[in-house]
């Protein structure tokens, strides 16, 4: 496949690749947008044939899971919230083209600090007190998990997504020593902690939804009008441009990536005091990861990211009713859709920034042109000497 | 080609969409839920989810399941999520759901909410929250005696058979230490001298963490093996090494049948719709139920087909006869001894509580029956009746709290 991909250079190559740069907005989202009906498209059928699930009682199913109720609608929204969160924080470490792979860690690190306050001092103290102590140790906690790495990076240029992926399981194995030392009996689950918790405005979603916006509107500011904001993104670009510029490279990428896991570490104290009441080596949902997606696909601009992050989460949540509305007793099937639907959504990216053409016949088209051409082939065909005829009618069988 | 292809497509997903229509009954069932920590894949949810689909089928409900419900908020999320749409009834089927289950309770006061294998229902002063149980210890002694006597039998036909069988279990705390206690006391009642190796996996659900520590009884000289963890990974290690199994929550003799030799269970069938008939007609759900041999809750399946030795079936039944009459009590105390107790420093055996006699015979055992937290037994589970002193297993609460390490069993690395 790869040689097929380079420019062409002989007439029988099949496919020929061009990098894009005159394809309007409307015309990308457009793909964007086929692509998806596409992958719903797949997926559903796949529960028809497997389950005999009405595809549109699904379609409804997955509204329904999202926004079927005041309360889901609240629910839908702090989750997108959350995961848009995450993604807020690694913006401005993906933008530094440094690789932090370590936001789950960094989540659950600020969660687990969180929890053991709400644990030892909820109860004792005023909640206003053990909040006040614990927003700060989140955040701290989380800009140390991420600061560890970024030191080695900027000192010894240590590969950071080694460095930070192995973090999140040194966060993991923290929570588990926890969890043995403190609830030694029964199935090492911590249950449900009742004091200490987040304060909730109308219901336990504003606030949080509240504050991510504030968060939001900061790191638009940061990226776009701070001086840290340029900085970084030069260091991103060319590491010896920002040095010859001076910029202070080793300062740029610590400084950058402790902003980055403090907000990690304060979404780990948000889900731990005001969403989960516990903390489990499975906190956060390995939103760590799935916010890379969510702000990759953004191009890293927060405000798109907002919108994929709330894209990601309903059709998450969707598969989820979806699922129990037509009793389907694993959770490889919607986990499998889901797949399905990432694979399709980044698959459409090299349709955005690229152009296929395909060789038939000698003539070079447009996927359009070809697909017309199937139609109306045999009045357009060329004729092409014998020999070149045959080589043209191998490649088409390969 | 690919003209053909694109049609063929384009057909199939139309032939999709046609053949599917609606089928909204018009009639307003009562919707009850079940969440599940695992989907059907894990043995332990399966058995749940198929007796909540037959209670459900028997009393003309519309039964919802959610798989995949995680020990924390997560359930919560569920358990709301079921409530909003118009649930009466929810069950969740993990010890962990526990205390997340109790908070979506506190917030649906006219839903009752009923959790499985769960210990603070009875403390937990909330009307509409119940938790149950099965005497299942009583399932794991009739599976013991099974093996039993195969280990009789594989003695008799090879006399330097060992006489060391072996067990995986999933975390050590008192429902794994009750159900492998009763098991081994079962084993025990046929072959007077047998010792028995425990493993644990820590998780209810790690196929490899289950295949090995299998292999590893096995390759230890364990003769038989069995477990209390939910998924396939000891019964097909001991299918593949030829070594007899007693299962757990249902038969796996369709992928193991030449080692299967029989499996004890909970039927949450009766427990279902016993709750389900409570919420029809406005009775109250008991706060702590325990099923029992007697409800059918506590059962044991049918004995594999290669396996099992000869008098097998006619002994379970003289045992059951036994158990059922109270003639039998698994939990005798006299017999096992609990001599190394003391010795073993293992947090979960809470030597402090023991008082026992110059035989080693437990004479008192302090329970932790009120589960507040603070892990301190507080009361008495030593009972006598028929002139026989028996430990009270799942008496004074659904969930067991049998958690002594005695003699005779040992935890392995």
């Amino acid at each position: 496949m790869p040689e097929k991909m380079t420019a062409k250079k002989e007439k029988s190559k099949l496919f020929h690749v061009e990098k894009r740069f005159d394809m309007p907005l409307w015309q990308s989202i457009l793909i964007r947008f086929g692509f998806i009906i596409v992958a719903l498209f797949i997926g559903l059928l796949i529960l028809t044939i497997s389950y005999g699930v009405n595809p549109f009682d699904a379609i409804g199913s997955m509204f329904v899971g999202s926004f079927g109720t005041e309360k889901r609608i609240w629910d839908f929204l702090r989750d997108g919230v959350l995961l848009l969160g995450v993604g807020l924080a690694l913006i401005p470490s993906f933008k530094m083209k440094f690789w932090n792979l370590g936001g789950n860690g960094q989540i659950i690190i600020g969660a687990l600090v969180s929890v053991i306050l709400m644990i030892n001092l909820g109860g004792k103290y005023p909640d206003a007190v053990v909040l006040l102590i614990m927003i700060p140790s989140a955040i701290l906690a989380g800009a140390v998990w991420a600061a560890i790495p970024a030191i080695f990076k900027a000192l010894f240029n240590t590969n950071e997504s080694l460095f930070t992926l192995m973090m999140n399981y040194v966060s993991v194995g923290l929570v588990n020593a926890f969890i043995m030392a403190k609830y030694p009996i029964g199935s090492h689950v911590i249950p449900r902690i009742d004091d200490a918790h987040f304060p909730s405005l109308y219901n336990g979603s504003l606030l949080i939804i509240i504050i991510i916006a504030v968060l939001l509107g900061g790191m638009v500011y940061y990226l776009k009008f701070s001086k840290h904001g340029y900085e970084l993104s030069v260091v991103g670009e060319s590491m010896n441009t920002a040095r010859y510029v001076g910029i202070n490279v080793k300062k740029v990428i610590i400084r950058t990536i402790i902003v980055s896991g403090a907000l990690c570490g304060f979404i780990g104290c948000l889900l731990a005091s005001g969403v989960d009441f516990t903390v489990t080596p499975e906190t956060g949902n390995n939103m760590g990861f799935t916010a890379i997606m969510a702000v990759w696909l953004a191009k890293f601009n927060p405000i798109i990211a907002a919108g994929t992050s709330f894209f990601i989460v309903f059709i998450t949540r969707g598969m989820t009713k979806v699922q129990s509305d037509n009793n389907i007793m694993n959770d490889a099937t919607p986990n499998l859709i889901i797949g399905l639907i990432y694979f399709f959504i980044i698959g459409c990216e090299f349709f955005v920034e690229y152009k296929l053409l395909i060789n038939k016949g000698g003539k070079e088209m447009k996927i359009t042109e070809f697909i017309k051409s199937l139609f109306t082939s045999k009045v357009e065909k060329v004729k092409l000497p014998p020999e070149a005829e045959a080589a043209v009618e191998e490649e088409e069988v390969k | 080609m690919k003209k053909q292809i694109l049609a063929l497509t384009a057909m199939l997903a139309i032939a999709g969409l046609a053949s599917c229509t609606g089928n909204n009954s018009t009639t307003e069932k009562m919707k009850v839920g079940l969440l599940t920590l695992h989907g059907e894949d894990s043995t332990y949810d399966k058995n749940f989810i198929d007796a909540f689909k037959a209670a459900c089928d028997a009393k003309g409900v519309d039964g919802k399941v959610q798989t995949g419900v995680n020990e924390d908020a997560g359930c919560t999320t569920a358990a709301d999520n079921m409530v909003d749409d118009g649930a009466k009834l929810i069950f969740a089927d993990s010890f962990g759901h526990e205390s997340h289950l109790l908070a979506s309770a506190k917030k649906a006061a006219d839903v009752q909410f009923c959790h499985a294998t769960g210990t603070q229902a009875h403390t937990a002063n909330q009307k509409n929250f119940h938790d149950a149980f099965a005497s299942i210890y009583e399932g794991r002694y009739l599976a013991g005696v099974a093996a039993g006597m195969k280990l009789q039998a594989m003695i008799a036909e090879k006399a330097d058979t060992s006489k060391k069988i072996g067990y995986v279990g999933a975390f050590p705390y008192a429902e794994v230490i009750s159900g492998f206690t009763s098991y081994y006391l079962g084993v025990k009642s046929i072959v007077s001298d047998v010792t028995m190796e425990v493993r644990y996996t820590n998780s209810w659900y790690d196929e490899n963490a289950e295949k090995t520590a299998a292999n590893a009884l096995i390759d230890g000289g364990c003769s038989i093996i069995s477990q209390h963890a939910d998924s396939w990974g000891a019964p097909t290690a001991c299918e593949a090494k030829g070594v007899p199994n007693i299962s757990y929550n249902g038969s796996t003799e369709s992928q193991c049948p030449n080692t299967f030799v029989i499996s004890s269970k909970i039927n949450w069938q009766p427990y279902f719709e016993m709750c389900i008939d409570a919420v029809k007609s406005g009775k109250e759900i008991a706060t702590d139920w325990t099923g029992t041999v007697d409800t059918e809750s506590v059962q044991v399946t049918a004995l594999g087909k290669k396996a099992p030795a000869a008098g097998t079936q006619e002994k379970l039944d003289e045992v059951k006869a036994a158990l059922k009459a109270g003639t039998t009590k698994v939990f005798d105390t006299a017999n096992f001894t609990v001599k190394n107790a003391k010795a073993d420093t293992s947090e979960f055996s809470k030597a402090s509580y023991i008082t026992m006699d110059a035989d080693g015979h437990l004479t008192g055992y302090l329970a932790d029956v009120d589960d507040d937290g603070k892990y301190v037994g507080e009361t008495e589970a030593i009972k006598e009746a028929n002139g026989k002193k028996y430990f009270a297993e799942s008496e004074m609460r659904s969930a067991p709290y049998f958690d002594i390490l005695i003699d005779g069993i040992s935890v392995g690395a």
